[in-house]
């Protein structure tokens, strides 16, 4: 569902188009790391105004790294990106503000990977809804207070009258079950 | 588990439950450092990390659909309905108190029907002989049915990884035989990996030699918990029965209870069935 990246080999060919001054290749590294980017930095800030913000002061630092040839091991082009987006956030999380970054002729903030992510996640919602209704109602409630209100299975049991044993079963269970029907479910509609 | 001195491979991050810790915000910094690079190179956990985010927004927006069905204590309706319980006994107990006793009649004698031959009064009353259905065979109980695995194509994977996938390629072909190969270099390559461990035993059950089964079920057991618990117990009963261990059949078939899950039923019914081949006859 996600944008799938390619090989590493393919990865790197795309860098050294990007070196080469290929615009075509820039689109196709935002295409594959604009998701991964703005996950990391949501996760990381709990914000999505300023995970949105931050992600495009990364990808405008990737790419002038790139043009400019600065990326070594070109096979290793997550690996960067993931690199420049740590520094991106620790840089702002040290000062308190962004980088002043020379924009980019083009505007790299892409209207289309954003369109297309929120479409991804639009069907993934979807997925998920109905991987979850095919659960049971109180398996449903076990993984509500573990991933939502972030409860151990010991004090899921107490509420529960049941074991934490049984309720670690359970939810690896429950989480497996829903895991195998989205990738079924998404390989029916591919 | 994942060792903080080299990269993170998938098996780890989900046998570590990385992706749970890791939304929760309860991974140590290096383990979470770890995982973000490995998500950054590598489709499948990037893809399960999306999936759990979605789960965890949709039940959030669902929560009041979610209420828990599962009774706090078993007993707690006594609580709600002590009074009004009480008052009534109290007043069953005064209402017969003050009945007057003539005005309750005596039950009638019982009288033997004519057709009904007399007996000794000591002799025990013998039920017509009914005929029970003719209990299963060890043999039976201890047919497998392979467990079904659903595979999830997508790149970016590690080793082990891989040569599990290629290995279940051939399970899914029913090819238990080749699939061993590949199952035992994935378990070989992890350790710790529950899902490797436990096809390889359903796959030496499935070629007739349970003794190894029992062996490689049994180390997917002993890694504690993982999706493949409940299942590990289940098929190692079969195991078990494949060898006529009629004893250590029965303990898993208990333990496969005790977690309450998709094989708890047939659990249940393949211990009636075990009870009726110890003691045929019942």
């Amino acid at each position: 569902m996600s944008t799938p990246l390619s090989p590493p080999d393919d990865l790197a060919r795309v860098a050294d188009r990007i070196r080469a001054g290929d615009r075509s290749a820039e689109d196709e590294m935002v295409r594959q790391f604009g998701e991964r980017v703005q996950v990391f930095l949501a996760m990381r800030t709990r914000d999505r105004e300023l995970a949105r913000d931050l992600g495009q002061d990364v990808m405008i630092s990737v790419l002038m790294s790139l043009r400019r040839g600065q990326l070594r091991e070109s096979e290793r082009l997550g690996a960067y990106v993931y690199g420049t987006a740590r520094n991106v956030l620790n840089n702002y999380l040290r000062t308190g503000r962004r980088e002043r970054l020379e924009p980019l002729a083009e505007d790299l903030a892409a209207e289309a990977p954003d369109q297309a992510a929120e479409f991804e996640a639009g069907q993934r919602q979807t997925l998920v809804r109905r991987g979850l209704a095919e659960l049971s109602r109180a398996d449903r409630g076990i993984l509500l207070m573990t991933l939502v209100d972030g409860l151990k299975p010991g004090q899921i049991a107490d509420r529960l009258g049941l074991t934490s044993e049984v309720v670690r079963a359970r939810k690896s269970r429950a989480l497996k079950r829903v895991v195998e029907r989205i990738n079924e479910l998404s390989r029916n509609r591919s | 588990m994942y060792m903080e001195d080299r990269a993170m491979t998938c098996d780890e991050v989900v046998n570590g439950e990385i992706v749970e810790k890791y939304l929760l915000d309860e991974l140590r910094e290096e383990t979470r450092d770890a995982f973000e690079q490995h998500y950054f190179e590598c489709n499948r956990c990037f893809e399960l990390l999306q999936t759990y985010r979605a789960m965890q927004a949709e039940l959030d927006r669902t929560r009041e659909a979610a209420v828990i069905e599962i009774p706090r204590r078993r007993w707690t309706w006594m609580w709600t309905w002590a009074p009004a319980m009480a008052v009534l006994l109290v007043a069953v107990s005064v209402g017969l108190w003050l009945r007057p006793m003539s005005d309750v009649p005596l039950p009638p004698a019982p009288q033997p029907s004519p057709a009904e031959p007399t007996r000794p009064p000591d002799q025990p009353v013998t039920a017509p002989p009914a005929v029970p259905p003719p209990a299963p065979t060890l043999a039976e109980l201890a047919r497998v049915d392979p467990p079904v695995y659903r595979a999830s194509r997508l790149r970016g994977a590690d080793e082990a990884t891989a040569r599990f996938e290629e290995a279940m390629a051939q399970y899914q072909k029913r090819n238990w035989a080749a699939a061993i190969p590949g199952l035992q270099a994935a378990s070989k390559s992890d350790p710790e990996a529950a899902h490797a461990l436990f096809f390889l035993g359903v796959s030496h059950l499935l070629t007739g030699q349970p003794r190894l089964a029992i062996a490689e079920l049994g180390r997917t057991i002993a890694l504690g918990e993982s999706p493949y618990l409940e299942e590990a117990h289940f098929y190692l009963a079969k195991a078990f029965l494949q060898t006529g261990d009629i004893a250590g059949a029965t303990k898993e078939l208990e333990q496969t209870i005790a977690l309450r899950g998709e094989r708890e039923a047939e659990a249940r019914r393949l211990m009636d069935s075990l009870a009726r081949v110890a003691r045929p006859g019942r």
